[in-house]
C-alpha cells in the first residue's frame, strides 16, 4: 500500500484541487478551500515588506530635515476647515454652477436610490442577492462610498440622505434648525458608537446584511436618529455624530484628488496621499474612530483565519456564550487597539520629552488613515464591484447574462493586489507619520528616536496585516 | 420654528416612524430564525472538508457521524487527524473517533457515510469509503472496525443498501472513484465487482428503473450512466454523464426515473432519463456545475420539483416533468461561488418542507421551496462545500440542520419558523 501512496496523493489532491482550488473566488467574503503556494516564501515576503516600511522610516528620519518634511509645515499649521479655503497650487477650476448642478444631481439621485432601497427592502423579494436594499446599502453605499472617498475625497456632505432631508427642512425654515448647540463633550463619540454598531457588529458579525427588510429597518432607524439629532443640534450633528460622515471624511484625507470651493468655482487638483494625514484629528473621539476603522477592517480579515476561530471558540468555552462571543471579542479588540495606540503616542512624547499624550494622539491618529484606507480598498473592492455588477445586472438588464466584472480575478491575483495595497498604505503612513513626528523631535538628530515607536507600530502592523490576509489562502 | 417647518418635520417623522414600525413588524413576522445548537470541536487547519455528515436517529437520542479529513505535512499529523467522528446529537461532544494512519490521511480519507445496521444487532453502524482504498464498516456504538472491502482507489460517494440476496437484511453496493462497483454482504463478504471505467462522484441510485419487477443499481460516471442488475452485470448504458444522480418519478407513472447533472462544455446540463424506454425525457442547460440531491413537491402543487445548485451562488427549481425552471435565485454573490446540493425537509415543524442550501460563502440558508425567498440564514467565515444533512436530533418531530464547514467543525442549527 505504501508504494501506491504518491500516485494516490496526486489523485486525491488533484480531485481536491479540481473541487476547491479552482473554485476560489476573490472576495473579502469568499476564499477557496485549499492554500496556494505563494510565489516567494511568506516569511521572505513579510520580512521584505517590514524592511521596506522600516527602511523608509529610517531613511526619512536620517535624510529629511524638519523644514523639508514633505510640505507638512503648511498643512500641519492649518486645521481641516482652513486647509480647505485655499486652492491647490495646480488645479482645474470648475465653474460653481456646473459643480453645484453635478452635486444636486448626485444628492437627489442618491436620495432616490436610498428611498427605493428602503421600499424594495419591504416589498421586494426577500433574497439578499436579488434585492436592491441589501445589494445597495451594504456594498455600493457603505463600502462603495468609502472607496469613493478614498479616491476622490469625501462625498458624504453631498450624498447624505438625512442631511438632504434636513437641508430641505432648513430651506422651509429659512435658517439652520437647531434647538441647542452641539455639546462639545460629545465630540465624535456618537460616530464611534455608530461605526462599531453598524459596520463592526451589524455588518461583520450578524446576518442582518442578508435581510432586505432588516436592512431597510436599519436605514430607517438610523435616519430617524440622525434627523432627530440634526434638528436638535443643527448641522454640526451631521458632521460629528454621523458615523458615516466621520468615517468618509477621514478616508477622504487620503484621497489624491483635492476638491475645494474657491471663490466662484471648484478647484480640483492633485495632492500626495499623505498630505491630508498631517492635519491633527479634532478630538479624541475622532482618534478612536480612526483606530476603530483600522481595527474593524483588520478584524474582518482576521475572522477568516484559523487562529481567530481558535480564540473565538476558546472564549465561547470560557464564557458560555454562543455566537455573541464574537461581539465581545470585537469590542475587546477595539479597546486593545485604542489602548495600544495611546501607548505608542505616550512613548513618542516621552522620547521627545514633550508633555502629555493627548496632543500627540490627536496628531498621530490621522497618519494611520493610509493603512485603514489601503486595507479597506484591498479587502472590499471585489465585494463592492461584484455587488454593483449584480445590482446593475439584476435591475437594469435583468434579461441579459449576469454581469460578472471580476470573473477574471483569481484568488492569487486578489491576494497579490492586497499585498501591494497594504505595503503601499503603510509606506504612505510612514511618510505621513514622519512629517508629524518631526514636529515633536527636539532636534533633527533625535527624529529617528522620536519616530521609532510609531514606525515600529507600523512595521509590526505591516507584518500582521500581510499574515492575516495570507493565512486563509496562501502557504 | 415656523409652523410650516413644524408641519413638515412632523410629516417627515410620521413617514419614517410609520415605515420603521411596519418594517419591524414585518422583520419580526417574516421568515424565521436559525439558532445555533452547538458547534463541534473538530477543527482542522484547512478549509477543505467537503463530505457531508450522517445522522443516526435512536430512541434515546441521536448521533452525528462526521467524516473529518485533514491535509498537511506528515510530521504535523497524527492518527486522528483524519477521523470518522461520532458527535453527541444533543451537545456536539465527541463520543468516539475512528482514526486513520497518517499515510492514508488526506482530504478524501472519509467520504460520504451511510448509516446501516450491517451486523443485524439492531444498532446502527457506519459504512464509509476510506483513504486506505477500502470500504469500511464501523460499529456505530464505539467506532470499532467491523470489516473492510478493498477498493482499487478511494471511495468518493455514499454507499447504497440493496437487497441483493435471499439472506435477511440488505447488502451494500459501493463505487470507488475510478468506477469500480462492489457488492458486499452485510458481514463484509465480497459478492461481486464490476469495473465501469469512469470517474464516479455520485452515489449509486437504487430502484426498479426498467419496470421489470427487479431492482437495478444506477451508477453515474463521466463516461455515462449505467444500470447494473443485481448480479452486477451491465443491463444498460445511457450517454448522459453524471456528476450527481438522483432517482425521481418525473413523469408520474409511479416508477422512478433518473436525473443526472453534469458539467458541460459551456455551462452545465441536467438530464432526465427514462430507463424503461431508454430515452431522454428532457434536457435543461444550466450555469456551470449543476448538482442535485433534493426532489419533492416543495410548493404543494402536487407535482415534484428538482432543486439544483449551480456555480455562481445560484439555486434553480425545475419542474420535474418538463425540466422548465419554476424559479431561480442567488444565495451568494460571486462569479465562481460553489453551492452544494440543496436538501429538502421539514425543518420548521409545520408539516411542509423547507429547502436548506449551504454555500462556499459560509452561509447556510433556509429557502421557501415555492419561490426561493430566503427565510433565515446562518453564517460563519468558513466555506461550506458539502450539502447539509437533515435529521431529528432532539426528538421534537422536526428536523435539525447539520452543516460541516470546510474547517471540519460541524454546526447543528434549529430553524424556527
Amino acid at each position: 500500500m505504501t508504494g501506491c501512496r504518491p500516485p494516490l496523493r496526486r489523485v486525491v489532491f488533484g480531485v481536491a484541487l479540481a473541487v476547491l482550488s479552482t473554485s476560489g473566488t476573490a472576495s473579502a467574503h469568499q476564499v477557496g478551500g485549499t492554500r496556494f503556494e505563494a510565489p516567494i516564501p511568506l516569511w521572505l515576503l513579510f520580512g521584505a515588506a517590514a524592511a521596506t516600511v522600516g527602511g523608509t522610516a529610517v531613511l526619512l528620519a536620517l535624510t529629511r530635515s524638519r523644514s523639508a518634511s514633505l510640505d507638512a509645515d503648511a498643512a500641519a499649521s492649518l486645521d481641516a476647515d482652513s486647509a480647505a479655503a485655499s486652492a491647490p497650487p495646480r488645479s482645474v477650476r470648475i465653474p460653481a454652477p456646473i459643480g453645484d448642478a453635478v452635486a444636486a444631481v448626485a444628492r437627489v439621485g442618491f436620495f432616490a436610490v436610498v428611498a427605493l432601497a428602503v421600499a424594495v427592502g419591504f416589498v421586494g423579494p426577500q433574497t439578499p442577492a436579488e434585492n436592491v436594499a441589501t445589494l445597495f446599502v451594504w456594498a455600493v453605499w457603505l463600502k462603495g462610498v468609502a472607496l469613493l472617498a478614498a479616491l476622490v475625497g469625501d462625498p458624504w456632505p453631498t450624498l447624505s440622505p438625512w442631511r438632504t432631508v434636513y437641508e430641505a427642512l432648513a430651506r422651509i425654515e429659512g435658517a439652520e434648525i437647531a434647538l441647542a448647540s452641539y455639546p462639545e463633550r460629545l465630540g465624535e463619540w456618537p460616530a464611534l458608537v455608530g461605526l462599531l454598531a453598524w459596520v463592526g457588529i451589524a455588518e461583520n458579525l450578524t446576518v442582518l446584511p442578508r435581510s432586505p427588510v432588516g436592512t431597510a429597518v436599519l436605514v430607517l432607524g438610523y435616519a430617524v436618529a440622525m434627523l432627530a439629532g440634526g434638528l436638535a443640534f443643527g448641522r454640526t450633528w451631521f458632521r460629528r455624530a454621523d458615523a458615516l460622515a466621520v468615517l468618509y471624511r477621514l478616508f477622504g484625507r487620503v484621497a489624491p484628488l483635492d476638491v475645494r470651493s474657491v471663490d466662484d468655482a471648484y478647484a480640483v487638483g492633485l495632492r500626495p496621499p499623505w498630505r491630508g494625514c498631517t492635519v491633527p484629528a479634532r478630538s479624541l473621539g475622532a482618534v478612536a474612530v480612526t483606530v476603530a476603522a483600522v481595527y474593524t477592517v483588520s478584524f474582518d480579515a482576521f475572522t477568516r483565519t484559523p487562529e481567530y476561530r481558535s480564540i473565538l471558540f476558546s472564549l465561547r468555552g470560557a464564557t458560555g456564550l454562543g455566537p455573541q462571543a464574537s461581539v465581545l471579542l470585537y469590542l475587546l479588540g477595539v479597546a486593545l487597539f485604542v489602548g495600544a495606540f495611546v501607548g505608542v503616542a505616550a512613548l513618542t512624547v516621552r522620547a521627545a520629552g514633550s508633555p502629555g499624550w493627548r496632543p500627540a494622539a490627536l496628531a498621530f491618529a490621522p497618519t494611520l488613515l493610509p493603512i485603514a484606507v489601503a486595507y479597506e480598498i484591498g479587502h472590499n473592492y471585489p465585494f463592492v464591484v461584484r455587488n454593483a455588477g449584480q445590482l446593475v445586472g439584476g435591475y437594469v438588464s435583468p434579461a441579459a447574462a449576469p454581469i460578472a466584472p471580476l470573473s477574471w480575478l483569481s484568488v492569487q491575483w486578489f491576494w497579490a493586489s492586497q499585498v501591494l495595497l497594504i505595503v503601499a498604505g503603510h509606506l504612505v503612513a510612514v511618510v505621513a507619520a514622519h512629517a508629524v513626528v518631526v514636529e515633536y523631535a527636539p532636534s533633527e538628530r533625535s527624529a529617528l528616536r522620536v519616530h521609532a515607536p510609531l514606525a515600529a507600530l507600523m512595521v509590526g502592523y505591516t507584518v500582521v496585516s500581510l499574515w492575516t490576509i495570507s493565512r486563509p489562502v496562501a502557504a | 420654528m415656523k409652523r410650516t417647518t413644524a408641519v413638515a418635520v412632523a410629516l417627515v417623522f410620521a413617514v419614517l416612524v410609520a415605515g420603521l414600525v411596519v418594517g419591524l413588524v414585518q422583520f419580526a413576522g417574516d421568515g424565521g430564525s436559525l439558532e445555533e445548537q452547538w458547534v463541534s470541536d473538530t477543527a482542522r487547519d484547512h478549509s477543505g472538508n467537503h463530505h457531508p455528515v450522517a445522522v443516526v436517529e435512536r430512541a434515546d437520542g441521536a448521533d452525528v457521524i462526521a467524516p473529518i479529513n485533514d491535509v498537511g505535512d506528515d510530521a504535523s499529523m497524527t492518527s486522528t487527524s483524519c477521523a470518522l467522528t461520532s458527535l453527541d446529537g444533543a451537545t456536539g461532544g465527541i463520543d468516539w473517533r475512528a482514526g486513520m494512519p497518517v499515510e492514508h490521511c488526506h482530504i478524501h480519507t472519509f467520504s460520504d457515510p451511510r448509516i446501516a445496521d450491517v451486523t443485524g444487532d439492531g444498532a446502527p453502524d457506519v459504512l464509509v469509503g476510506t483513504g486506505r482504498n477500502a470500504l469500511v464498516a464501523y460499529d456505530g456504538t464505539d467506532g470499532s472496525e467491523l470489516w473492510d472491502r478493498e477498493f482499487e482507489t478511494i471511495g468518493y460517494s455514499r454507499p447504497a443498501l440493496v437487497d441483493l440476496t435471499d439472506d435477511p437484511g440488505e447488502e451494500v453496493v459501493a463505487v470507488d472513484f475510478r468506477g469500480n462497483a462492489y457488492a458486499v454482504a452485510s458481514d463484509g463478504t465480497p459478492l461481486w465487482h464490476r469495473a465501469l471505467n469512469g470517474t464516479v462522484w455520485a452515489g449509486p441510485a437504487v430502484g426498479d428503473f426498467t419496470g421489470d419487477g427487479s431492482t437495478e443499481i444506477a451508477v453515474g460516471s463521466d463516461e455515462g450512466t449505467y444500470l447494473l442488475a443485481m448480479n452486477g452485470s451491465v443491463e444498460r448504458r445511457f450517454d448522459a454523464t453524471a456528476r450527481s444522480l438522483v432517482d425521481a418519478d418525473v413523469d408520474g407513472d409511479g416508477r422512478p426515473e433518473l436525473v443526472a447533472t453534469d458539467v458541460g462544455n459551456d455551462g452545465g446540463v441536467v438530464t432526465a432519463i427514462d430507463p424503461e424506454t431508454d430515452r431522454r425525457i428532457w434536457t435543461e442547460r444550466t450555469e456551470a456545475d449543476p448538482a442535485i440531491r433534493a426532489v419533492g413537491d416543495g410548493d404543494g402543487d402536487g407535482a415534484s420539483e428538482l432543486y439544483v445548485a449551480v456555480r455562481g451562488g445560484r439555486v434553480l427549481a425545475l419542474d420535474a416533468a418538463s425540466g422548465e425552471r419554476e424559479w431561480e435565485t442567488t444565495i451568494a454573490v460571486g462569479d465562481d461561488t460553489i453551492v452544494p446540493e440543496p436538501s429538502l425537509g421539514d425543518v420548521g415543524g409545520d408539516g411542509g418542507p423547507e429547502l436548506v442550501v449551504p454555500s462556499a460563502a459560509g452561509v447556510v440558508a433556509v429557502l421557501d421551496p415555492s419561490n426561493g425567498d430566503e427565510l433565515a440564514s446562518y453564517e460563519r467565515d468558513v466555506a461550506v462545500w458539502a450539502p447539509a444533512t437533515l435529521g431529528n436530533l432532539d426528538g421534537d418531530g422536526d428536523e435539525e440542520i447539520l452543516a460541516i464547514y470546510g474547517d471540519g467543525r460541524v454546526v447543528a442549527l434549529n430553524y424556527e419558523a
